[in-house]
């Protein structure tokens, strides 16, 4: 059976310093429930950490 | 209309929940982002800028003096933190922080290059370098002057006169790495990025901006690391950075207000209004010093 791919539960992570968005926790600073899929963070959302913008991440297998 | 300093005052409401989160955080060393850097080269004199120079001259000289301010500060501003920064690689505490701060110094003076080919190719200042940085500084305002010429240089010095001066280097990276790339070059790239973008326009300064931002996402983020580091091994530092953004915050307000405006009232640049500008700024600083694990709000109460 193959791996079903799950967007909901896909972590990203930021290229630029490493930070690691998970959707079951979600970024309640950045104004991003916990639950909220990457598909779902606006645009304008950007990384906590170093500023990075949402096209700066990439998909994270951890 | 909430300034930058009204929002630090104020705190951030309705957020935070999962501090001890944030604070735990695994950042990347410098030592990994070194070898990032060695993986996102690029080259200033390489990107063609003819499609600027079509749309500069064909765009109102209204919407050139509004976009002006904008270039300048950057313009300006990578001159400066290039020239300002030795004394952070003196101070260096291992091999790889070494390695990537000699990276960032070099990032700078690519960034200035980026600006000066443009001012020099598509805005047509003939003359050098050094008298196209003077014409720029004509765009800005004195609080910028006074946190560039002023507590930067001031800071700088200070760090190389002692390298190894742990409170002079956390003073030096809060202001540079929080306070300049973190909350004021970021508000600005974001901004003037997402205009161009929209408008279609300067594709070749564009495509420098973009990397010039990629750049800044790896300086921030050593300056995050760098604190949060400091921060936990020893937790007095906590306040001294407090303290010292509570003295460079209402500076830094005042660098974002466009020369000529009220700082009082509500203004507009580039499609942003200022409740805009000031909340995406504070909420950068905001984000990123809990990541470090200190509560700006309390500081500004305490303060």
């Amino acid at each position: 059976m193959s791996a079903v791919f799950s967007p909901v539960a896909e972590k990203w992570i930021c290229e630029p310093c490493g930070m690691i968005y998970d959707p079951a926790e979600g970024d309640l600073d950045g104004g991003i429930p916990p639950g909220t899929a990457w598909v779902d963070i606006p645009r304008t959302w950007t990384c906590p950490v170093c500023g990075a913008r949402k096209r700066d991440f990439v998909p994270y297998d951890g | 209309m909430a300034s930058l300093l009204d929002l630090t005052s104020q705190g951030d409401v309705g957020t935070i929940s999962d501090e001890s989160k944030l604070s735990n955080i695994k950042l990347q060393d410098p030592q990994q982002l070194y070898e990032l850097w060695e993986r996102q080269p690029w080259q200033a004199h390489a990107i063609d800028l003819s499609q600027d120079r079509e749309d500069w001259a064909g765009i109102s000289e209204e919407e050139r003096s509004r976009l002006s301010w904008n270039l300048s500060s950057f313009f300006v501003g990578e001159e400066r933190v290039t020239t300002q920064f030795s004394g952070l690689v003196m101070s260096h505490e291992s091999q790889g922080e070494e390695a990537f701060l000699t990276t960032q110094q070099v990032d700078e003076a690519r960034h200035a290059q980026h600006f000066n080919r443009f001012y020099e190719q598509v805005l047509k200042l003939d003359g050098s370098f050094e008298s196209r940085l003077e014409r720029a500084r004509g765009d800005l305002n004195q609080s910028f002057l006074d946190l560039f010429d002023g507590e930067l240089v001031r800071s700088g010095l200070r760090l190389t006169e002692n390298p190894g001066d742990v409170e002079a280097k956390i003073d030096f990276v809060t202001l540079y790495h929080m306070i300049i790339e973190g909350t004021l070059a970021l508000t600005g790239q974001f901004f003037l990025t997402d205009y161009l973008e929209q408008h279609e326009l300067l594709p070749g300064f564009l495509e420098g901006f973009r990397l010039i931002s990629q750049d800044e996402h790896r300086h921030v983020a050593y300056g995050t690391w760098y604190l949060q580091q400091k921060c936990a091994e020893d937790p007095s530092h906590r306040r001294q950075i407090a303290d010292r953004l509570m003295q460079l915050i209402p500076l830094a307000a005042g660098v974002l207000v466009p020369p000529g405006v009220d700082p009082t009232g509500p203004y507009e640049v580039l499609g942003v209004t200022s409740d805009e500008t000031n909340q995406f700024a504070f909420t950068a600083l905001n984000r990123r010093l809990k990541v470090i694990g200190i509560d700006l709000a309390a500081a500004a109460a305490a303060a």
